[in-house]
């Protein structure tokens, strides 16, 4: 596969995909954290004052005015590429759903944006712009200003709660088999809310949660810890339920280390 | 005097599995069911060593060396502050 980003931008101009004066054309996704592999498509973000019509382009709904987005997929070179086209009064509105005063309000955080929302705030953070690096800057420093991290952080953790008392009550009912697996959600849900509160992102795509665990090397959750049960690799068959209450214990623990 | 409390300094004891802490703004927040409390730093201090195999007294050794109290003292408060989150469901005696 290609590795030259700016070989992107040629094709999507060679295709007429770019319109006149973007905002900014963002790549985002695995390709950006040297996470790609043969299979891994070019995800990329093209930002424009007002809405764009796309050849081909699919419409999919966002609660936001304009109210959809515009995607478009294609190949070319055996190079699969994925184009989203956002207008920046959307990004506006994606981020003035996430201020401190809307968290401080007790707005739910289960509900404040779209899990498409949400991918395209996370995927800002590594984006690699094309065109308009000083607006990815500006909207990347609004985003680490905003509570969207403590939004994340507070509804994974709350999550991981939810499955801990889950797995305790599974448990006393004498269903081990689901007591393990709401033990292992559990941990990855507390996983998930401490790499939130570091600004590593990604509830939303939980393959590269591997990555994100080994790249944050937090000394909370060592990766050789986070490896083991994950992989429930200290499972003792014999005596699952004492591994649901490790496992409970340690979530707990590392809530204590998640700072909202 | 006193009334005796669960937690002496050969106690050991744990935080519940089913208490809820959230560390925001420089509290740390426990809530167990309908309860909760949000503890200052000493208190905060307390509770992160309240791990299941720590005693009463390792905690309150660690606490001397690091705040102005005696190990007396500092055994003493935390075992009245573990009896009163006991007493909400956010810790609990794992032992002896």
């Amino acid at each position: 596969m290609k590795s030259d980003l700016d070989g992107c931008l040629d094709v999507l101009q060679h295709k007429e995909l770019v319109p006149e004066d973007p905002l900014a054309v963002v790549v985002v996704g695995s390709v950006t954290r040297g996470w790609a592999h043969a299979a891994s498509d070019y995800d990329l973000y093209v930002l424009t004052k007002a809405p764009c019509r796309v050849p081909g382009g699919r419409a999919m709904a966002m609660p936001l005015t304009p109210d959809t987005v515009t995607t478009v997929e294609f190949a070319d070179d055996d190079q699969r590429y994925e184009v989203t086209y956002w207008t920046d009064a959307q990004v506006d509105q994606v981020l003035g759903k996430v201020t401190w005063e809307a968290f401080d309000s007790g707005e739910s955080s289960l509900r404040v944006l779209t899990s498409q929302e949400e991918l395209f705030l996370e995927r800002l953070v590594d984006g690699v712009a094309l065109v308009g690096a000083e607006w990815l800057e500006q909207r990347a420093e609004q985003l680490r200003d905003s509570a969207y991290r403590a939004f994340v952080a507070t509804r994974s953790l709350s999550e991981s709660d939810g499955k801990v008392e889950q797995a305790l009550g599974m448990l006393e009912a004498g269903d081990t088999h689901s007591a393990v697996l709401a033990a292992r959600l559990a941990f990855e849900q507390a996983t998930d809310a401490l790499l939130d509160s570091h600004g590593v992102y990604g509830t939303n795509t939980p393959k590269w949660r591997a990555r994100r665990v080994r790249e944050a090397a937090l000394d909370a959750l060592p990766f050789e810890r986070y490896w083991a049960l994950q992989t429930m690799a200290d499972l003792d068959p014999k005596h699952p339920d004492a591994w649901v209450r490790r496992t409970a214990q340690f979530c707990k623990d590392l809530s204590l280390e998640v700072e909202i | 005097m006193a009334e005796p409390h669960p937690f002496g300094p050969e106690a050991v004891p744990r935080r519940s599995l089913t208490a809820r802490m959230r560390k925001f703004r420089g509290k740390l927040l426990v809530a167990s069911g309908p309860h909760a409390v949000e503890l200052d730093e000493l208190g905060a201090f307390v509770f992160r060593r309240v791990d299941g195999s720590a005693t009463v007294q390792g905690i309150a050794e660690q606490l001397a060396a690091e705040y102005d109290v005696s190990v007396e003292v500092a055994a003493q408060d935390i075992g009245e502050l573990l009896a009163q989150l006991a007493d909400s469901g956010m810790v609990e005696a794992a032992g002896p």
